[in-house]
Order: C-alpha cells, then sequence, then structure tokens
C-alpha cells in the first residue's frame, strides 16, 4: 500500500528534482533519496505543495572522515500516508554553503540556525542568521558536533553582542524578561516590545539549558543512551526513550514482543496523564481558579504516585530497555492501575465541570492567545497546540508505533486556537488516556517483555516518531561503532516556540504567563 | 491533624524563627535541569506534600529569598544568570544543590556545555541526591540545611 | 454559580501527608541508592561497565557506590541481578559530598 504510494511520488517528481538525484530506494515506508544540494528546495517545495508534506526534521552529519564532506538530511512526511521521504544530500568537497530551505518552507527556520551553530554550515539567503542555540559568548570557528570537537573541550568565553528584533515608535518599549524566572519553570528570556497594554512582538531566546545531549549521545553506547534520552526532556521521559529505543531497534532489526509494546503503550499514557493533569491544573492556577488548581494539582500527585508504585520512579524513568521494557506487569500492578484510574476519571470529570462552569475563567481564556489555522500549517505545529487549531494531526494514529495500531481511540480536535481550545483538547486527550490504558491492559497478550537486541550494523540510519504529551518528536539516529554517529533529537517544542511567538500578538502581558501555560513548551527538549 | 504532628509543625517553626527570625524563603533556580528536578519543586507545593506547612515560601524572586535551591549541572550559558541570581540573594543565605546533575553533573558531567555540578562555582550547604529526588527527600533535604544553618550561626 | 460546591472538590477532607512525622515509605520497585550484597559479589565489575554515570568504583578491598553521581537507573541491577539491589531508602540528603558516597566491605 504504502509503497505503491511512494513509488507514485517518485514518479511524479518533478524533473528540475528528478535530474538532481542519483539514487533513490524504497524500504517498507521510508523513500530514501540521494540528491544534489541544490535539488533540496526544489524537492522540499514540490512536497509541501503537491503532497501537503510536513517537516520532520532536517539536519546536517559531519562524513569528512570517510567521504571528505559535510552532508544535509532532510527528513518529510506527506500528509495522510504512513511513511517519511529522506533526502540526503552531500556537500560538495570542503565546501560549506547550501542554499536556504527557509524562503520555501517557513518551518526550516530554527533548523538551519541549529545547522549553522552546531556544524558551521551557512544557509544562504535564510532571513535570520543569527546564533540560536549557543549564545554570543562562544567563540567562532568552534562547532561542537563536528566530529574534530572533542566532547569535553570547553572554549574560553569571548566578547560578543546579540541583537534583539527592535520595534521603534512612539510609546514602544521593551519588557526583559528571563532567564531566571518568577515561577519554578525553566530558563528562557522574553523580550516584549509593547505599546501600552498589548504586545506588539516577542522575541524567545533559547539556549540557556543546553547541555551537549546530541555531543554526547556519540560517545554514550546504545544501552546507556536510553537513560540519556530521559533525560533530555525531564517530563516526556517514557516518549524519549521509547523514541531512542524504537530507532535503535530499527536499526538492529530487533522485533519488540507484543506484551513489551502494550506495556509501553500503558506508560506512555501514564506519561501524558501526569503531565495533562498538570498542563490543565496551571491554566486553573494562571486564572487564579485556586480551587480548580490545587485539585488539578492534586490528581497529578496521586498519577505520579501510581508511577512509583509501578516503576520506582514518580518520572517515569528506567522503564524501556534496548528491545523491550525493564520490569513486566504483575496482575497486582494492572488491578492497581485499573482502581487508581476509576477514582482518577471520577475526580477529572469533576475538576473539568468545575473549570467549565466558572464565568470568570472562561472569560480569561475564551479568545486569549489565538494560534489561527493557517499560522499552525505554516510554522508545522505539533501536538495538542496544532489540535486546537484544527490540524488533525496526531502520531499516534498516522505513524502507529508501539501497540497503537490496535487500539481505537480519536484525536480529539478543535477550531478555536485560543487558550480555551488548547485546554479542552488536552481534557478530551485525558480521556482518550483513561480508555487507552484500559484498551492496552486488557488486550495485554502473554510472553516475555524484552528480545535480545541483536548487532546494530554501522552505517544505516533510522528515524523514530513518537507522541509525547507535547506533540511529536523525533529521534534519528545514525549507526555508529557500539554507539550512534550521529544522533538528532527534535522535541515537540522546537516547533511550537515559533507559534507561540505569533500567538502572543495582541494579546496584553499579563495573558502572556497564561498563554503559556496552555502550550507548556519544554526549555530543555528545545536546548538539548 | 494530630497533637504530636502539631508538636513537630512548632518545632521547627521556632527552630526556622531563631535562625532567620521568620520563614524561610525559597528561590529555585535551574542551572541547565531536565525540567524533571522542576516537576518535583512544583509538586512540594500540592496539596498533599504541601511545604508551607512548615513556613517554608518558594518566592519569585531571590532577593526575598534565604535558600537557593539549585538544580542542573550548571549550563554554560546559566553560569552568568546564576552567578547573578546568587549577588542577588541577601546574606545571609545557603545554596542547596538538588539532584544528581547539580552535585556532580549527573549523566551531563563532562561535556562542553555543561560545569559539573554547583560547588565548581558556588559554596554549597547541603547535597540532595536524587534523580529527580522524591519530594520527601527534598523535604528533608532542606530541614538538614537548617540544621547546618543553626550550627553556623 | 456556587454549583463547585456540589461537586464534592470541598469533600475531600485534608489530603496532606505528614511527613516527616508520618513516614512515607517507600515502594517494592522502589528506585533508591543501589546496593551490594558482598557476600555473593565476585568482583566481576559487571555494574562498573554497565553504569552510565561511573557511580561504582571497584577498590582493592571494597566497593565505593556514590550518591553524588548516581542517576537511580537500575543499569547496575540489570547487569547483576545477584549481586546488585536497588535500596529503598531515599532521605538521602548530605551536608558534604563524602557523605555521599557508601562504601561496602567484605564481612
Amino acid at each position: 500500500m504504502s509503497g505503491e504510494g511512494l513509488r507514485s511520488i517518485v514518479r511524479q517528481l518533478p524533473s528540475e528534482v528528478m535530474v538532481r538525484i542519483d539514487r533513490h530506494e524504497i524500504e517498507g515506508r521510508d523513500l530514501r533519496l540521494v540528491i544534489r544540494p541544490d535539488g533540496l528546495v526544489p524537492l522540499a517545495g514540490h512536497l509541501r505543495k503537491e503532497l501537503g508534506a510536513r517537516l520532520v526534521t532536517l539536519h546536517a552529519t559531519d562524513d569528512r572522515a570517510l567521504e571528505g564532506c559535510f552532508k544535509l538530511h532532510l527528513v518529510m512526511a506527506p500528509q495522510g500516508m504512513d511513511a517519511l521521504v529522506s533526502a540526503t544530500a552531500p556537500l560538495g568537497l570542503g565546501e560549506w554553503r547550501y542554499e536556504s530551505l527557509t524562503p520555501t518552507i517557513n518551518d526550516a527556520d530554527w533548523y538551519e540556525r541549529e545547522i549553522q551553530d552546531m556544524f558551521g554550515l551557512v544557509a544562504i539567503g535564510h532571513p535570520d542568521p543569527r546564533p540560536l542555540v549557543l549564545h554570543e559568548d562562544w567563540p567562532e570557528g568552534k562547532y561542537p558536533l563536528r566530529k574534530d570537537f572533542l566532547t569535553g573541550e570547553r572554549p574560553p568565553r569571548v566578547k560578543g553582542e546579540y541583537h534583539f528584533t527592535k520595534v521603534e515608535g512612539e510609546g514602544v518599549y521593551e519588557i526583559p524578561v528571563g532567564p531566571v524566572h518568577a515561577g519554578v519553570i525553566e530558563p528562557g528570556h522574553f523580550r516584549f516590545s509593547v505599546a501600552g497594554e498589548p504586545i506588539i512582538n516577542l522575541e524567545v531566546r533559547l539556549g540557556y539549558v543546553h547541555r551537549g545531549v546530541e555531543k554526547l549521545s556519540e560517545s554514550t553506547p546504545y544501552p546507556k543512551g536510553v537513560h540519556l534520552a530521559e533525560r533530555i526532556s525531564g517530563d516526556n521521559s517514557v516518549a524519549h526513550s521509547t523514541a531512542y529505543c524504537q530507532a535503535v531497534e530499527a536499526l538492529a532489526s530487533c522485533q519488540v514482543p507484543e506484551r513489551a509494546e502494550h506495556i509501553r503503550v500503558v506508560m506512555l499514557e501514564l506519561e501524558r496523564l501526569y503531565n495533562l493533569f498538570g498542563d490543565i491544573a496551571g491554566i486553573a492556577l494562571d486564572t487564579a481558579l485556586s480551587v480548580a488548581a490545587a485539585c488539578g494539582y492534586l490528581l497529578r500527585e496521586k498519577a505520579m504516585n501510581l508511577n512509583e508504585c509501578l516503576t520506582g520512579s514518580r518520572l517515569l524513568r528506567s522503564v524501556n530497555v534496548l528491545g523491550g521494557v525493564r520490569k513486566d506487569l504483575t496482575p497486582n500492578d494492572r488491578e492497581k492501575v485499573l482502581a487508581t484510574m476509576v477514582k482518577l476519571k471520577l475526580e477529572f470529570d469533576d475538576l473539568v465541570t468545575l473549570m467549565l462552569s466558572s464565568p470568570s475563567m472562561m472569560d480569561r481564556v475564551e479568545t486569549t492567545g489565538r494560534l489561527t489555522r493557517e499560522m499552525a500549517v505554516d510554522l508545522n505545529v505539533v501536538g495538542p497546540a496544532a489540535r486546537a487549531s484544527g490540524v488533525d494531526r496526531d502520531v499516534r494514529r498516522d505513524h502507529p508505533y508501539a501497540a497503537y495500531g490496535n487500539l481505537n481511540f480519536l484525536v480529539p480536535t478543535q477550531s478555536g486556537g485560543d487558550v480555551a481550545a488548547r485546554m479542552r483538547v488536552k481534557m478530551d486527550e485525558v480521556r482518550e488516556s483513561f480508555s487507552l490504558i484500559d484498551q492496552a491492559l486488557d488486550g495485554m497478550p502473554a510472553g516475555p517483555v524484552r528480545a535480545k537486541l541483536g548487532s546494530v550494523p554501522q552505517g544505516h540510519a533510522a528515524c523514530s516518531l513518537v507522541e509525547s504529551p507535547r506533540g511529536e518528536i523525533v529521534h534519528w539516529i545514525m549507526a555508529g561503532r557500539g554507539a550512534p554517529a550521529r544522533h538528532k533529537v527534535r522535541d515537540a517544542s522546537f516547533c511550537n516556540w515559533l507559534a507561540m511567538e505569533q500567538a502572543v500578538l495582541g494579546n496584553i502581558v499579563p495573558d502572556f504567563p497564561l498563554i503559556n501555560k496552555s502550550f507548556n513548551l519544554s526549555y530543555a527538549g528545545n536546548d538539548l | 491533624m494530630d497533637e504530636a504532628t502539631e508538636r513537630l509543625g512548632e518545632e521547627l517553626k521556632a527552630r526556622i524563627r531563631r535562625t532567620f527570625g521568620r520563614s524561610l524563603s525559597i528561590r529555585e533556580v535551574d542551572a541547565g535541569s531536565c525540567n524533571g528536578c522542576e516537576v518535583e519543586v512544583n509538586a512540594l507545593t500540592n496539596a498533599v506534600h504541601d511545604i508551607e506547612r512548615f513556613g517554608l515560601h518558594i518566592v519569585a524572586s531571590p532577593r526575598h529569598a534565604d535558600m537557593l535551591l539549585v538544580t542542573g549541572p550548571v549550563t554554560r550559558g546559566m553560569l552568568p544568570a546564576l552567578m547573578q541570581t546568587y549577588k542577588a540573594t541577601p546574606a545571609p543565605k545557603m545554596v542547596v544543590a538538588m539532584g544528581s546533575c547539580a552535585i556532580s553533573g549527573g549523566i551531563f558531567r563532562g561535556t562542553y556545555a555543561t560545569l559539573d555540578g554547583v560547588d565548581k562555582v558556588l559554596p554549597v550547604d547541603a547535597y540532595i541526591p536524587g534523580c529527580p529526588p522524591r519530594p520527601q527527600a527534598i523535604i528533608q533535604g532542606i530541614l538538614l540545611a537548617l540544621d547546618r544553618w543553626e550550627s553556623k550561626a | 454559580m456556587f454549583k463547585f460546591l456540589k461537586l464534592g472538590v470541598l469533600k475531600k477532607g485534608v489530603q496532606t501527608r505528614d511527613y516527616p512525622r508520618e513516614r512515607a515509605p517507600a515502594f517494592d520497585a522502589f528506585l533508591g541508592l543501589p546496593m551490594v550484597d558482598m557476600e555473593r559479589c565476585d568482583r566481576c565489575a559487571a555494574c562498573v561497565s554497565a553504569c552510565p554515570v561511573q557511580a561504582i568504583t571497584m577498590l582493592p578491598a571494597e566497593i565505593e557506590i556514590s550518591a553524588e553521581r548516581c542517576i537511580f537507573c537500575a543499569a547496575c541491577v540489570e547487569a547483576c541481578p545477584g549481586a546488585m539491589t536497588m535500596g529503598k531508602e531515599f532521605e538521602l540528603a548530605s551536608l558534604s559530598r563524602d557523605g555521599l558516597k557508601v562504601v561496602y566491605r567484605r564481612g
């Protein structure tokens, strides 16, 4: 089915792309192309325009040791197909420039800035070539992800300056916020340009939490890499470790036992539950509905307590191992989950009624922080934020993984695009999660919970998608000797930060925390 | 609440009052953590753990704080902000390193973008291991830090 | 307007746990600091090589586990289910880094 679809994609490629393709192969749901660098822009433009394809990831690899050049990797997913189109473009010998994709597909913006920071490859024609991840005190000529840069190298700080976008005019002033915030949240800097109360421009500046995960992963053997993946974004441990495991398992052609896949679904949904409870409670807290907030945080605490009882970790760490899961779910655990779910369901229904019937709260959330559908599609927004703007997109349904293919669930959407819509989507997702946990426990077959991984052949690459509570996350791994030769991680937040810059426009400054909370983006996952 | 709990609460309040003349204000600083520790610090204020019952407050500004609760391995990007926050905290102040990253760099130890723990750059009064520590462990760590403060004062 | 009064949100009663007065015992599955059973340890160092953060050190006559580095991931128990177990202790806080090291000796 998808093989035929992929062949027709190849047949319909315009001639200007066709002549630049050196090789193409179809394997399972993947179409892999080797293309000359000047073919990337027309290829991306064609896939976006004709097939509505979204950008999954765009990154570089340093293959100078073997092939003498850097390579660009573009992965796109055509709409409505469980398929990925991956294009590899080797740059010429000694070449460090390529034509920017951003003017053609907007969502390539941050990816290209990241490549510039990490590899020193410059996108010609990029509208905003400022550094993204590394700050102004990072010396020029040092590129962390190049192979000749050592993991432990700590270059001295240099003097530099970062230029924020300037908005000028009568009565326009700037409010700098961060990186240390008033709440207990992660660090990031927000620069508001404000005229009176309404925000006329917001610039988000991140990179404060950059820890060098991708570089570290290149020297971390696969089994230990699972633990690193769990710590990419602390509250999405299962999603990230599942994505990592799936990529390595695909490379090793390892078939994960069905029981383990069901346990992964249970854990992924438990993670979604405690995150969504926290998000919903956070929205209540920021609208000063304290009773609802306290109830919401209580639900979250109960969910995390269940996590600890099942796995020993409140944040569901050490759940996954390569080839399966670490610990089986006993009949006792199963009873415990079911009993807790019944209680949580009842309390959650009360919470929802309480929140939706409070006029003071609904007044704050309705029409606040609106993200239009066009904007969401254009910026390739993912997860609940996309679904609240009417973009019907969910990796669990569109690219089924683990046991999701056998389970029934709805993908809730809303069309409003405001805080209320995101809140309602999250509320509906909680209900779907309850149902998914029930189904996964019911349909769980007996059997082993882990398979032997086997050897991971070098040189191949695998791409794995997982729907985290914040949206689609991507782990792209190229196998090296016992560890990834290149490990590209793209968290959901990496796509959604730009959307938040748009959603706050025209809103008043006091509504910003509320809008921020309704997106609930990860700083650590974005900065890596 | 039973009598014993009330008594313990009173003892603790008295101890805090002796040391600081009032309740203790805590400012949490994320110096590059993965957000796991923040989740647990947030859990401290929920109805189950409710650290306000000890007179411990999590405050919005380091200028109001007596204690900095630092998480994360101290990234290159956060070092200037952490030092500024420390300077902005009025003396007497203490620093508690929370989580394996803040103590030794944890799993991020030795990368180009981290500095391997808070005590490389600031004097640390107490360490709370865990990845992340559960809320009860954080409470125990904070109370332990208070002990140290008394013996110093 | 006061619909929420009927919803039972006020009928939950006291939810607060009185830690540290009321103990909060860890669950059986809890991942605390790893413990070594020196009777069963044959010093094969499988735990040392499995640890992602080098928290376990094999000394001439003893084994040192450092809570400074440990990320409580259970990789060592996976590698050596015979002699390693995850402890249930969670009150590990210490005033000095030395207080975070646990040393196991034979006998």
